[in-house]
């Protein structure tokens, strides 16, 4: 479904990743862990198509199609979500109001005709139950005012709605108590699916003991330098990633 | 434009010219001398039709007839038991201090300053900016002595330099000239403070100008407490160079009839500026504090805090202009004007501007005109201190955002004087 | 990496035309061009004014004579020449309308195409509609269901013949003759705009609306509007205003005066979208309109405005708050964009106690255009306990457009509280891409990014005007992004 190869990328004068390459089945759930600065959320932002990021060596494929020729809209269009690890105030325009747009644009863009009044308000009452989303948060404006919890779980909401071929979850995690963890990765997993992977980005193995992984990866110095099963998760719990990253240096 | 009628107040510049030269002049800003008297030529004399002198009245001051100075009575001592550097001016002439001149370091007057042939004196003499204003040409085209203040590279000033200038009694016109040059990583600390004799009546139209070079600091505090019943406008213009930091805190503790135009011009990137200032007018008084900051390069930073009370029938004005230029991104700049109006028949002007060429900016600006808190004020008597006290903890409290920047000594003396002239000590 | 970097939806939007701008193939009865006693004779005798009215306007003239285009604004245009434009042009139509559905089909063509649909109007919404194109009132609708209560709607010509004793009585008392050289201008040569009187303790039960458009080439639209509150009473009015693509500058210059009495209110909501000229400021509006009104004791007036077109606008909608405990609004948003330039703001005057006004702007500037705030905040000394809150922010699109703010605050009452608050600052990049990550495209991230920004305003807009105005923010300001 997703695959990079060789991504090398920099942000002004820094190169933050180097020569990442990674590979994503259909219906996978996929871990990326890492020590800070590894360059995980850099990563996150590429997929999205944040242009302050420049790619200057490698690719990436996304159903066969170079999603480096596509803008951050095309993306979205293409089913590219991504839970932002800091979602955005928008003041002013309500959360209920955006996401109508949104759908409606990508259906637009995909050639389908709008979503009916009903079906969306429907599909909005399913999707809000599913991650306990207050009523009045729906028709706030967007994370404007929300607490930490209610921005993730409106992001979770949102990729219920959207219905996402690759769900990106960029340290959905942190700052999150143990009741909004139990509610995010319900909505999660509620949504997994043969057709839809997701790349969960995280630096601590907590929220993969509720999001249970099937392949798991550490990223350091901007490339993956590890993979293995979810039991890999519970080792770098106990045994840091100092290991990994010695034994890296042997082979070199 | 509408048609005026007002013709160039030719006749009192030359009053004032021939005045300040019995008394004496200074002309070793010599360029800037003429280019002031060019300016006096084709500049208008400033009405309230004029939107920076819209609230400033300065009518009456065309008929004033400088008197010859008088023989200086007693000049008030001024913190006393401060350890400084001290220059004292009266009626723009020197009359004493400790005069500075080695290794690059002069701190004296202008005119001695005359000797050095300084390339500093020369950049802030040639390419002075003026603002097209009457009252600063008419400075520039008669200037009188006043402090010079050079730090050269890398220096820094041991002790505070205090320059104090009084004007004497009667029609007195004083236009000093004072002059501040701080080199690159230096750092100087000024206190310019003005005083008046009781029985003054006349003008004090000074000027103060002032380069910060690359990374050099230029800490000043200004002090007016003027008595009497003079007149006092200020042209303050600064140059900030990279990096540079310039703090000007003004005080105006007294003044009957009083203008501040200050000027900070950012010409480098990530300069710096604080100006604060507090005024509180009262009886049949006037303070006007102008102000303009122009960001001309990216990165820059200011802050400017002013804080103002008006009692009985005063009238405070307040007017900042936060100007960021084409291409200058990345500036953050803040300004806020809060007033206090107490008196029934007392007047609070205040047009806080902001003039934004670029984009990628973050600039506010707030003003508020307002009274007192009643509850809080009923608070504090609920507390048991009188309805007195408990004013003057507040006027306090509400001017200490500005006051607590001075040092101590400083503080200490506005405060009090504030008191008194409040009636409630 | 973007399409953006190129971005070709700049480009597209600068050679967008106006989607206002077509000219309506009417045969117009139009004055030659000039200015002087002859030609306002004429304007007086075309309308079959009585004598007290020509008096008024030539009266006006010799004022105006006496008066400077003013300069003070942040604003640079060319003045226009004032004897080149024809000051009064008339659809032809030999028979005098009674009705809309009597309104020539072009006209009615263009009214449709502005998205005004009468007919559907009158049906749905009950909004009644005065139409004023290039000088003179077309058509009135809804007149007789008004006139059971006592409502008078109609055209500022009509009301001079009609109800002469009210025109004459309040025309000129809230902006003087002399107040500005527009003023006194459009005193002299005003040709129709609208008259509304709402009697004692009425409520209007219907939004009462005017759609004014310039079509003649050459032409200055000069209309006068009067609304006149009795006591307790209450109105809300709309005017919408479009004007074709021409390649002269095109003058307008209004007079609006509203008169609150005691108790009453005023709601006066306007959608401006004069054509703003092109990319490179050939052409356009010159928008410069004097817009005031009184309020009595307790009386409440709230100005609401959607700026959005002409070239140069002057514009300050502005209140007298005489009566004690009256209540004084300005609600605005202006876009600027390309090479519009506009200076616009309000004042409130604070005359009586416990009065209160309220200022809340919005400006985005775009493109290469020049928006600036001026405001006025006046406490008199007899303003007890009177108190003004501001708030005037701006955004940012584009690294060649300015933003500027200038209030004036004065205050005389030490019981008077003002504040003011005032922003300037990007359009977020971090709001832009979360849009996009959601799938909108860029144009709809501004448009809905910018109608948030401007929701207080957008809000207080009745509804069919408050839809207009979102789409109109967002087409104005489509890949403005710099």
């Amino acid at each position: 479904m997703l695959k990079i190869v060789n991504l090398h990328a920099r942000i002004g004068d820094t190169e933050i990743l180097k020569g990442l390459t990674l590979e994503l089945g259909a219906g996978k759930v996929h871990a990326i862990m890492g020590p800070n600065g590894s360059g995980k959320s850099t990563l996150a932002s590429i997929l999205a198509g944040r242009d302050e990021y420049e790619v200057t060596e490698g690719s990436i494929t996304f159903e066969g199609v170079d999603l480096l020729e596509l803008d951050a809209t095309e993306r979205a269009v293409a089913g590219i979500f991504l839970a932002f690890q800091y979602p955005v105030e928008i003041p002013g325009v309500s959360n209920i109001n955006f996401l109508r747009t949104a759908i409606n644009s990508i259906r637009e863009q995909r050639e389908e005709g709008p979503l009916s009044g009903k079906d969306f308000l429907a599909k909005v009452k399913a999707c809000a139950q599913l991650v306990e989303l207050d009523g009045k948060l729906r028709d706030r404006s967007v994370n404007e005012g929300f607490s930490g919890g209610e921005k993730k779980r409106n992001e979770i909401f949102q990729m219920a709605m959207l219905e996402p071929k690759l769900a990106i979850l960029d340290e959905t995690d942190s700052g999150l108590d143990i009741d909004a963890l139990r509610i995010v990765s319900h909505g999660v997993n509620t949504m997994r699916d043969p057709n839809r992977s997701f790349l969960v980005i995280t630096h601590y193995q907590r929220l993969l003991d509720h999001i249970v992984p099937d392949h798991v990866h550490v990223l350091a110095g901007g490339r993956i330098v590890h993979s293995g099963g979810k039991e890999l998760a519970l080792e770098l719990e106990k045994k840091g990633y100092d290991w990994i990253l010695d034994a890296q240096a042997e082979k070199a | 434009m509408m048609e005026t009628t007002v013709t160039p107040a030719t006749a009192l510049a030359e009053r004032v010219a021939e005045a300040v030269n019995q008394a004496g002049s200074c002309s070793v800003l010599d360029a800037r001398q003429s280019l002031g008297k060019a300016a006096l030529e084709s500049l208008e004399y400033p009405t309230t039709r004029n939107e920076r002198w819209k609230y400033t009245r300065v009518a009456k001051l065309r008929d004033l007839r400088p008197a010859s100075a008088s023989s200086p009575s007693n000049i008030p001592p001024v913190l006393a038991d401060f350890n400084a550097h001290r220059l004292t001016f009266v009626d723009g002439q020197f009359q004493g201090g400790e005069v500075v001149n080695e290794s690059g370091v002069f701190i004296g007057p202008l005119s001695k300053a005359s000797q050095l042939q300084d390339d500093r004196l020369k950049a802030l003499d040639q390419d002075y900016f003026a603002d097209n204003e009457w009252f600063a040409a008419l400075q520039a085209a008669a200037p009188q002595d006043g402090a010079c203040i050079l730090i050269p590279d890398g220096q820094r000033t041991e002790r505070p330099i205090l320059v104090h200038h009084h004007l004497t009694a009667g029609d007195v016109v004083a236009q000093p000239q004072h002059v501040m040059v701080v080199g690159e990583n230096a750092h100087a600390e000024v206190i310019l403070w003005t005083t008046c004799d009781d029985q003054a009546t006349g003008l004090m139209n000074g000027a103060l100008t002032a380069d910060v070079a690359k990374h050099g600091h230029l800490s000043l505090e200004i002090v007016q407490d003027e008595q009497g019943s003079s007149h006092h406008i200020a042209h303050q213009q600064f140059r900030q160079a990279e990096s540079s930091r310039l703090t000007v805190r003004t005080a105006t503790a007294r003044a009957h009839w009083l203008r501040n135009d200050l000027h900070i011009h950012q010409g480098g990137q990530h300069g710096h500026s604080t100006f604060h200032g507090c005024y509180l007018p009262s009886g049949n008084t006037f303070v006007d504090h102008h102000t303009r900051i122009d960001h001309a390069e990216p990165d820059g930073h200011s802050d400017e805090l002013y804080k103002g009370l008006a009692a009985d029938t005063a009238t405070a004005v307040f007017n900042g202009k936060i100007m960021v230029h084409k291409d200058a991104q990345r500036i953050e700049a803040y300004q806020r004007n809060a007033n206090l109006l107490l008196g029934e028949r007392s007047g609070v002007y205040s047009k806080p501007e902001l003039e934004i060429y670029a984009d990628d900016v973050r600039c506010s600006h707030g003003c508020t005109i307002g009274q007192f808190d009643a509850e809080a004020l009923f608070y504090l008597r609920s507390r048991g201190m009188t309805e007195t006290k408990a004013r003057n903890l507040m006027v306090q409290a509400f001017l200490s955002e500005v006051l607590d920047g001075f040092r101590p000594e400083i503080q200490q003396h506005v405060e009090q004087v504030y008191a008194e002239r409040l009636g409630w000590n | 990496m973007s399409a953006k970097e190129d971005n070709p939806l700049l480009d597209e939007f600068t050679r967008k035309e106006y989607e206002f701008g077509f000219t309506t193939d009417i045969e117009a009865d139009k004055v030659p061009p000039g200015l002087n006693e002859d030609v306002i004779r004429l304007i007086s005798a075309k309308k079959e004014e009585p004598q007290w009215m020509l008096d008024w306007r030539l009266q006006a003239f010799e004022v105006w004579n006496t008066m400077e285009e003013p300069d003070w604004a942040h604003v640079n245009y060319t003045k226009p020449d004032y004897q080149a434009i024809s000051y009064y042009s008339a659809p032809k139509s030999k028979v005098p309308l009674g009705s809309l559905d009597e309104v020539d089909p072009e006209l009615r063509a263009t009214m449709d195409k502005l998205g005004i649909s009468t007919e559907e109007q009158k049906r749905l919404s009950g909004v009644a509609v005065d139409f004023v194109m290039d000088s003179v009132s077309v058509a009135t609708s809804f007149k007789d269901k008004l006139a059971e209560l006592g409502i008078i709607f109609c055209s500022m010509s009509e009301a001079i013949k009609e109800h002469p004793e009210l025109v004459r009585k309040h025309l000129g008392t809230v902006v003087p003759v002399k107040d500005n050289f527009f003023s006194a201008l459009n005193s002299a040569v005003f040709t129709d705009g609208s008259f509304c009187y709402i009697p004692k303790g009425s409520r209007c039960p219907m939004e009462l609306s005017t759609y004014f458009r310039i079509n003649e080439a050459g032409t200055g639209q000069f209309e006068r509007t009067l609304l006149i509150a009795e006591e307790g009473s209450y109105v809300s009015y709309l005017e919408g205003c479009t004007a074709p693509q021409r390649d002269e500058n095109q003058l307008h210059a209004a007079v609006v005066e509203l008169i609150a009495k005691d108790d009453a209110e005023i709601k006066y909501s306007t959608v401006q979208n004069w054509y703003p000229g092109d990319a490179e400021g050939k052409g356009g509006v010159f928008n410069f309109v004097t817009k005031r009104g009184i309020c009595e004791t307790r009386a409440k007036i709230s100005w609401t405005q959607v700026e959005t077109g002409s070239a140069v606008t002057w514009k300050y909608p502005s209140c007298i708050l005489k009566g004690d405990g009256s209540v004084g609004e300005f609600y605005s948003v202006a876009v600027t964009n390309n090479a519009q330039q506009a200076d616009t703001g309000t004042k409130m005057v604070h005359l009586g106690a416990n009065t209160h006004s309220t200022i809340i702007s919005k400006g985005i500037s775009a493109g290469n255009s020049q928006n600036s705030y001026r405001g006025l905040v006046q406490m008199g000394p007899r303003a007890r306990n009177a108190r003004n809150f501001s708030q005037c922010d701006s955004l940012l699109m584009t690294d060649t457009s300015g933003a500027h703010t200038f209030p004036y605050i004065e205050s005389k009452h030490p019981t008077a509280q003002v504040e003011h608050e005032a922003t300037t600052s990007k359009i977020g990049e971090d709001q832009i891409f979360y849009c996009l990550q959601r799938g909108l495209t860029e144009e709809q991230a501004i448009g809905l990014i910018v109608n948030g920004y401007a929701k207080e305003v957008l809000n207080k807009l009745p509804m069919e005007f408050a839809v207009e105005a979102r789409k109109l923010l967002t087409i104005s300001l489509e890949g403005s992004v710099g």
